[in-house]
């Protein structure tokens, strides 16, 4: 294991911006949860329906005029796969099909209730998609997160490079970072792949804004890594690296690769594509920025230093 | 350094000074760094074919999917092979080997490329052997595994050296050994027996098997399919999976409607929807049928009397005689099953629910001489069919038990012994275990 730790998790009193951006996540997911939750229990029962998946799947097939649709032979899959297509939920429901008028009519009343769901699910409130891409949800899917361990994940890293940052330049260009990277990553976004019907949601973008910022401001100087190959003492520790080298190996290759691997027409769970305009959007920002940015530093510098003596 | 102490070298006197050998967690944590510096790299050269992999899977293209996998696990392999082969050639030393200061030497001077090349081929097939061969570090005295001794290399230390192996770690290390080796054994003959076994997963295939096979056959003919239902050579869910695809195809198709009818009787609300939506724009027979299932349904005793006189006069379809004629058999209405029977033009696609029901008529009928011959002739006709009338039967009363015991004497002259008074031997009889306890059983009664 090796993950980027910097100057490690700073307390409030040193990176209190970025602590307050963590604590908006937090308290967005919290006020969220439950009802999450519970939508999300709801849409289990009909994801493990294999006779409404299977409809669902034939009726996709006479709605979709993508080409791969009408190449998937697994009804059940391509069910789950119209969950994504914004139109067709929107749109089937009211419209005629032919095939087994049973398993329709019993497909409509069952789509009826999943939208009834849909309609007050967290993330697609939040988040982004393609029933909503204005720019106000571009602000607002990057501070909710679906699940506990998504969120957990993503602040901590924004507590660790977004602490560095703040402590190093200022709360204020991480903030702005923050919002204009992640806010540009999805509208980028969405101009280019098109969104889906599942929503976008989380910091990921925003952070690699963050990350991209860092490899600007930071990329000849070497940053602290935490690494741990065995449990044993000699086998773990920190050690500092080229920030240019871990930025792009650990973390921009493995979105470079997934953004490669997923194919045209059917996106996976992660928005790869996102994270590598945030951090486009994050690099650019920090090598427009970076004389002022430099300035602050060597103010920063020079204050702590006449501090100390 | 250890002790000062030059290491013995039996193959080679080339290596001389003092040295110390690296300790397998050194080795073991290099190797990690490696995977972790290789790993996404692997992923961004596997990108690419990853995609094609996703997609073929979706579209279950299966020969590309083979083709595909073959190509990912190659990118992995020569990444591998290269990356080792090449930082082990000019440095001795890979990225992660440099972190934890190890070194690989050559006892033959400096170490070539063909060497390097060796040892990386090596370690790949010692990986795949799940890493069996590296125990040796711990056994071999100068913690040479394979892959060392192939290429005449040796591993050190150049920050923290150890020294040979102690007599802990070779014992642990035959320990690990042989514990491995009875796994391997144990695993490899449990496989083997299990595979001689008629195990539940070969059922099932058979099963499958036997729903594939009458898939083919029907030809897409929902008709030929629910009289194989009826007749039991086929299972509901094979049915079931069938006249969807085949209802989605065509709207209109009748007898699929009736085939998901009958699959879903256990759910009242889907069975009725069925059996209603055959009379949507259509006032055919099916409709006719329908409504005579949903009177049944609604429990207006709709009598088998009313189904034969439908039948007589209205029903063209072989598939409706034939279930109706499955109804017939269950109220015990033994003639006029014969009846819509003789009716039937055409019986050879539905050949196993005529004959099962024919038998079960001519049994009812205490025609049984015929009712052999039919048994004999058909080989769908079997002993499940002739249980189910008897306890059909014993359920009515109609049959005696001396009549009962003389039909399974007829079938089974094998069960008629004039001294029997105790459990017939099950390996000189040809009777199945049902039919012999059955037959015990009426004895008893006796």
């Amino acid at each position: 294991m090796i993950v980027p730790f910097l100057d490690g998790f700073m307390m409030f009193s040193r990176a209190p911006i970025t602590w307050l951006i963590i604590l908006l996540n937090a308290f967005l997911f919290s006020q969220n949860y439950s009802l999450s939750n519970d939508c999300q229990e709801q849409f289990e029962a009909w994801y493990q329906d294999t006779d409404f998946l299977y409809t669902q799947g034939q009726i996709y097939k006479q709605f979709s005029n993508k080409p791969e649709a009408k190449k998937i032979k697994d009804m059940e899959t391509l069910g789950r796969l119209a969950f994504r297509d914004e139109a067709f939920m929107s749109r089937a429901p009211q419209s005629t099909w032919s095939g087994d008028s049973v398993a329709i009519k019993s497909w409509k009343r069952d789509i009826s209730e999943f939208m009834v769901v849909r309609a007050y699910y967290p993330p697609l409130l939040l988040g982004m998609s393609d029933s909503r891409k204005d720019f106000i949800s571009s602000l607002s899917y990057q501070f909710y997160h679906e699940g506990f361990f998504h969120l957990l994940g993503n602040m901590m890293l924004v507590l660790i490079v977004g602490g560095y940052l703040e402590r190093r330049y200022s709360g204020s260009l991480v903030f702005a970072t923050y919002v204009v990277g992640g806010s540009l990553a999805a509208l980028l976004f969405a101009q280019t792949s098109g969104m889906s019907g599942a929503p976008l949601v989380g910091a990921s973008g925003s952070l690699c804004a963050l990350l991209g910022l860092l490899f600007s401001l930071e990329f000849k100087n070497k940053t602290r890594l935490f690494y741990m190959f065995l449990p044993a003492p000699g086998y773990m520790g920190f050690v500092s690296v080229s920030t240019i080298y871990w930025v792009i190996l650990f973390c921009m290759i493995e979105d470079v690769s997934g953004w490669m691997a997923q194919p045209e027409a059917f996106s996976s769970g992660v928005a790869h594509l996102v994270h590598l305009l945030g951090f486009i959007v994050g690099v650019t920002i920090g090598f427009l920025i970076k004389p002022l940015a430099l300035q602050i530093k060597r103010s920063r510098q020079s204050t702590l230093s006449s501090r100390v003596a | 350094m250890v002790g000062g102490k030059v290491f013995p070298d039996s193959t080679n006197s080339k290596l001389s000074g003092v040295i110390g050998l690296a300790a397998p967690k050194d080795r073991l944590a290099a190797y990690v760094l490696d995977c972790a510096i290789l790993l996404p790299l692997v992923q961004l050269l596997q990108a690419p074919i990853r995609r094609n992999l996703f997609e073929a899977m979706l579209f279950e293209e299966s020969q590309k999917i083979s083709q595909l996998q073959f190509f990912n696990l190659l990118i992995f392999i020569v990444l591998f092979i290269v990356y080792y082969t090449v930082c082990t050639w000019w440095k001795g030393q890979t990225l992660g080997k440099l972190f934890f200061g190890v070194k690989v030497i050559s006892y033959q001077g400096k170490l070539s490329f063909f060497q390097s090349l060796q040892r990386s081929v090596t370690i790949f097939f010692e990986f795949l052997s799940l890493g069996y061969p590296f125990l040796a570090i711990f056994s071999h005295n100068l913690r040479r595994p394979i892959h060392d001794r192939v290429a005449d290399t040796l591993v050190i230390s150049l920050k923290s050296p150890i020294g040979f192996p102690t007599r802990s770690e070779k014992f642990g290390a035959r320990l690990v050994g042989t514990f491995m080796s009875f796994l391997f054994v144990g695993f490899s003959l449990a496989y083997i027996i299990e595979d001689d076994d008629f195990s539940h997963a070969e059922f099932l295939s058979l099963e499958t098997d036997s729903c594939e096979h009458y898939v083919a056959t029907s030809a897409g003919d929902a008709e030929v399919l629910t009289s194989h239902y009826i007749a039991r050579t086929i299972e509901s869910e094979c049915l079931f999976e069938e006249a969807r695809d085949l209802l989605w195809d065509n709207a209109d198709n009748q007898a699929a409607k009736l085939a998901l009818a009958l699959v879903h009787r256990d759910d009242d609300e889907k069975s009725r929807s069925y059996l209603e939506a055959m009379c949507d724009g259509n006032e055919g027979e099916y409709c006719q049928f329908s409504k005579w299932m949903l009177a049944n349904l609604d429990q207006e005793k709709a009598s088998a009397d009313q189904l034969f006189n439908l039948v007589k006069g209205e029903v063209q379809s072989p598939l409706l005689k034939a279930l109706v004629g499955h109804y017939l058999l269950k109220e015990q209405s033994f003639f006029k099953l014969s009846k819509i029977l003789g009716s039937l033009n055409q019986p050879h696609p539905m050949e196993p629910a005529i004959a099962s029901m024919q038998f079960q008529a001519l049994l009812g009928q205490l025609k049984w001489d015929e009712a052999l011959w039919v048994y004999r002739a058909h080989g769908s006709v079997n002993d499940k069919d002739l249980v189910d009338f008897l306890n059909r039967d014993l359920e009515v009363g109609v049959l005696t038990t001396k009549q009962h015991i003389q039909l399974l004497e007829l079938f089974y002259p094998e069960l008629q012994t004039g001294s029997y008074g105790g459990r017939f031997p099950a390996s000189t009889s040809s009777a199945p275990e049902e039919i012999i306890e059955l037959y015990e059983a009426l004895e008893g009664e006796l």
